[in-house]
């Protein structure tokens, strides 16, 4: 696989150090002040070595505000660290703890035992995180190893394993008590301590992570190499990886036990010391982790200055993008990427005789689920077949849900296919555009302008939002002529920024926001009829429309260089990919949110289905996306009756385990 | 419970609503004198109008009048969370209050559903179902005592109990006045209420929540003197209630699983207001309720200060 790794050019050593010593000046400046505001300086240290617990100050700095700080400095570290680890093993700059679902698995199972165990101490809350992590782990790299643990399909079980917890952990959320919003905050990342325990759990830990990965400095640095050649040189490629790997869900069950889920550092920590010129991986593997304890303490301190004395206005672990994502676009903006090899293999096998078969077996499949959707279901008095009659009355509730589900399914699929062809890079999808996190970010504008939203307003709204982004990643982007890894890269960013900013307004409690809150979670329960029409007719114009863009995808998959030579204006097809994606999206996301799922999942698998060129994976992806949003609906309708589960959340359930099933078996 | 009445007479009976209302508070008024203090819960359920609340504080203020609520929102966790006044077993459960499920709410043919205002968004689709009906309690503004006590009586002029109505806000006025005279040697501290939400963090209430009403009638301090949101509450680290060192907690149960070992953590022993004047707990109490509510409330405050010194 290729080894992209963001290198800034030797002249900007200095000027990113100095920013580094800026942002450094500025976190022990506002420190120093929020110890001012609680305690005359000259009693500082005092407080921290021999506190007079009398004295509810120094009462407080000592328990309060400097174990916070310290906990931020082992946190930034712990994830930096992983981070650092995980980015060499599997040589992509775009893999951190969240990314590969260590941080969710420790979270579901900490849940999971919160319900269960109630009385569960420190420990073994950590023990929990670890089990949690560590499972996911197993999981993911075991169901990878038929595949040597390749890196983007390891990425891609990851990333489909982390959200299938988030998913679940969220349902628990959802159907627990209502009004109880203590695993909420914790979720959400807030380092507010109380005293010294979590730090006594984690310097440990990380001291002893540090120390093993010191001692894979060297093999991993060999890594670096592709595999063959590492393996020429005597590298047991699989055991380093596996042991960066444990070392990884060590670091990151540990913080999520303390701290809840903090997300961006483990990416930003070794991306930015890699900017500012730590090449060698035991460079990195040096500067990430001060680097990644200075964008937690620099973050955490900024929320406790800005909020009020009374409440913070947002958790830390949502606070972290804020602080990291812009920092980050902009030096991805200034720096040059090594040019990728074009990755066409997969997409250049040899494709399935008679795609038209399946393609028309997928629409009876979808027809299918529609008509038990229609007629079967749970009920107040219990499960039932409708008759002619029981069904029509039923429909004016049951029909617009579904066939906006249906739509917004096939319009996220065929999304997924446009960006996934135009990347090159078999992780992309709406939600990792931003484009969805835009779309969603116009919607909740418009809550807090106008109230009264009518559907007209809503799209419109939605579709600058997704139009806003697009222009700022075809700005940020222009450089390198839509470079597709640095597309990626954009758009990770911007979706971690915009989902932070939907968070900090969603907690200002404005009431209209309670049902945004239910549309941002997937729920179809809402889609009246007209929404439901005009969702269905919007599908089908701009499937239309993508479907005769089919040449144009079939070149892009060949690479850049390729393509150009076989008269294709690179630039022009992929803005007008990027437009059409953008409206599909926006759409889509009128309907059920920012799902990425599907999007993500349909693609792949017409592909393993064995529809290969362009045409008839588009329309493949679209049948089968729209067929696993029915099946979601009906399921999160009728399985835990009353109570029901949004369509999005019941996708990831299905999609999930299904997928990765399929990932280990055949070849992308 | 479905076929009782068609849709001919339901329709008829709403058109003539006064005459209507008129005819059931007959009905009530004879029924109570006939069967003088009797619940008989079949009986009601056949008489009353069949009232739908999505909000905690209706269903309260309908259980309070005697009248049970033929469907209530999360009702799994009512239980767990609430638990007074009881609700009875064959109030049907139609889901989470944000998203109450349509089809079941069709199923059982409701002739009203109260929602808050929180809840408008639900108003286009509820209407295809039956009439809606707004009420607040807890707004930018204020005063949720006041609006409780608007709402008990706009409630029980819709199912004909306004007698019952009048006697209960009567009632808790009077308990409020027991009350506050039994505190009247209260010369403590101001008190935090305070709802623990995990290891770290508590909802401390202060104005604008019901439980301020009730601090105000009782003539006690609310040591909390932060913004709130329009609920009442602030949610805050427990490092913030070291401010206030001569406070007491008085600590509002239900207890989150997840600060169960909160209590026994050396920083809250360390906690001024912990360690000078100890810690109170009552309930569970139901923070965001109605006059009964806030009445019970009282009471519980006055069994756990008054046994204490001043």
């Amino acid at each position: 696989m290729t080894a992209d790794r963001i290198e800034a050019p030797p002249l900007r050593f200095a000027g990113l150090i100095g920013l580094a010593a800026v942002a450094a000046a500025i976190a022990a400046a506002m420190t120093a002040q929020t110890l001012a505001a609680r305690l005359p300086s000259d009693l500082w240290w005092q407080a921290v070595t021999a506190p007079d617990l009398a004295d509810p100050r120094q009462f407080l700095v000592h328990f309060a505000v400097l174990p916070r700080i310290v906990t931020c400095w082992l946190c930034g570290a712990s994830l930096a660290l992983a981070g650092t680890l995980l980015q060499q093993a599997l040589q992509n700059p775009l893999v951190e703890p969240g990314t590969l679902g260590l941080s969710s698995g420790a979270f579901l199972a900490l849940t999971i035992a919160l319900v269960l165990l109630p009385d569960l101490g420190r420990l073994g809350q950590e023990a929990v995180a670890m089990i949690g992590s560590g499972l996911v782990a197993i999981l993911v790299f075991g169901l990878m190893l038929a595949r040597q643990l390749a890196p983007i399909p390891l990425l891609l079980a990851g990333m489909i394993a982390g959200m299938t917890c988030a998913a679940l952990a969220s349902c628990a959320l959802l159907f627990a008590n209502p009004y109880d919003t203590s695993l909420f905050l914790w979720g959400a990342g807030s380092l507010s301590q109380n005293d010294w325990s979590a730090v006594s759990l984690l310097w440990p830990q990380l001291a002893l992570c540090a120390a093993v990965a010191v001692l894979l400095a060297r093999p991993l640095d060999v890594m670096g190499l592709d595999a063959a050649s590492a393996r020429s040189l005597g590298l047991n490629v699989f055991g380093v990886r596996a042991a960066a790997l444990a070392v990884a869900t060590v670091l990151t069950a540990s913080v999520t036990a303390a701290v809840g889920v903090i997300g961006f550092v483990g990416l930003a920590a070794p991306a930015l010391a890699g900017m500012m010129g730590a090449r060698r991986f035991a460079q990195r593997l040096l500067w990430a982790p001060p680097v990644g304890a200075l964008l937690l303490w620099f973050s955490d301190q900024f929320v406790i200055v800005s909020s009020s004395l009374d409440r913070e206005w947002i958790p830390t672990g949502a606070a972290t993008a804020l602080a990291g994502t812009p920092l980050l676009l902009w030096l991805a903006a200034r720096s040059r990427m090594r040019r990728e090899a074009p990755r066409a293999a997969s997409w250049m096998q040899a494709a399935r005789g008679r795609p038209l078969r399946l393609v028309a077996g997928f629409y009876v499949l979808l027809a299918l689920s529609v008509v038990v959707s229609l007629f079967f279901g749970n009920g107040v008095h219990g499960w039932h077949w409708s008759d002619t009659a029981q069904m029509l009355e039923l429909s004016p509730w049951r029909a617009p849900r579904l066939f906006g589900a249906i739509a917004a399914g096939a319009m996220l699929a065929v999304t997924g296919v446009l960006m996934q062809r135009l990347t090159g890079n078999a992780m992309a999808g709406p939600e990792v555009l931003g484009v969805g996190s835009g779309a969603a970010l116009g919607m909740i504008a418009l809550a807090f302008v106008a109230p009264a939203m009518s559907g007209v307003a809503q799209f419109i709204a939605s579709a600058c939002g997704a139009g806003s982004v697009l222009l700022v990643m075809a700005a940020m982007s222009r450089s390198a002529a839509f470079d597709p890894d640095r597309l990626l890269l954009v758009g990770i960013a911007l979706a971690a920024f915009l989902n932070v900013a939907a968070v900090a307004v969603m907690a200002t409690g404005n009431p209209n926001v309670v049902a945004l809150r239910i549309w941002l979670s997937g729920s179809t329960q809402f889609v009246m009829r007209d929404q439901a029409a005009l969702a269905i007719g919007l599908a089908l114009a701009l499937i239309g429309i993508s479907l005769l863009a089919g040449r144009w995808l079939e070149l892009l998959s060949l690479g850049g260089s390729t393509g150009q030579a076989l008269g294709l204006n690179i630039a022009k097809a992929r803005l007008a990919i990027l437009l059409l994606a953008a409206c599909l999206t926006a759409a889509a996301v009128l309907i059920v949110g920012p799902l990425g799922f599907v999007g993500l999942m349909s693609p792949h698998l017409a592909r393993m289905a064995g529809l290969r060129r362009a045409g008839a994976e588009l329309l493949g992806a679209a049948l089968l996306g729209a067929l696993i949003m029915a099946l979601a609906d009906w399921a999160g309708r009728n399985l835990l009756f009353p109570y029901q589960l949004p369509a999005g959340l019941v996708a990831t359930f299905i999609g999930g385990p299904y997928f990765m099933w399929l990932m280990r078996k055949s070849g992308q | 419970m479905r076929g009782l009445r068609s849709a001919e007479t339901r329709r008829g009976l709403r058109a003539c609503a006064p005459q209507w209302h008129r005819r059931r508070a007959l009905q009530a008024v004879g029924a109570a004198i006939l069967v003088a203090g009797s619940t008989d819960a079949a009986r009601a359920a056949e008489s009353a109008p069949r009232i739908v609340a999505l909000n905690w504080a209706f269903a309260e203020i309908l259980l309070t009048l005697d009248v049970a609520p033929i469907a209530v929102n999360d009702r799994f966790a009512y239980g767990r969370t609430v638990s007074w006044p009881a609700m009875p077993p064959a109030v049907v459960d139609v889901g989470i209050g944000g998203a109450p499920n349509f089809e079941a709410l069709h199923a059982i043919r409701p002739d009203r559903i109260l929602i808050t205002p929180a809840q408008d968004y639900l108003r286009a689709a509820l209407s295809k179902i039956a009439p809606v009906e707004s009420i607040g309690l807890f707004m930018p503004d204020g005063e949720p005592y006041r609006r409780a006590a608007a709402a008990t009586l706009r409630i029980a002029d819709d199912v004909g109990a306004r007698p019952k109505a009048d006697d209960l806000l009567a009632g808790a006025a009077g308990t409020i006045d027991q009350a506050r005279s039994a505190l009247r040697d209260y010369r403590g501290a101001p008190v935090y209420l305070l709802g623990l939400l995990d290891n770290r963090h508590a909802r401390v209430f202060g104005r604008r929540s019901l439980f301020q009403d009730v601090l105000g009638m009782l003539g006690l301090r609310n040591a909390w003197t932060g913004s709130t949101n329009e609920f009442g509450f602030a949610t805050i680290g427990i490092e913030m209630l070291a401010q206030e060192q001569d406070a007491r907690i008085v600590n509002i149960l239900p207890l989150p699983v997840a600060a169960r070992s909160v209590t026994e953590s050396a920083f809250w022993r360390n906690l001024p207001a912990v360690n000078r004047r100890g810690v109170t707990t009552i309930g569970p109490v139901w923070p965001f309720g109605g006059v009964a509510t806030a009445a019970r409330f009282a009471g519980l405050l006055v069994q756990s200060l008054s046994s204490e010194p001043a």
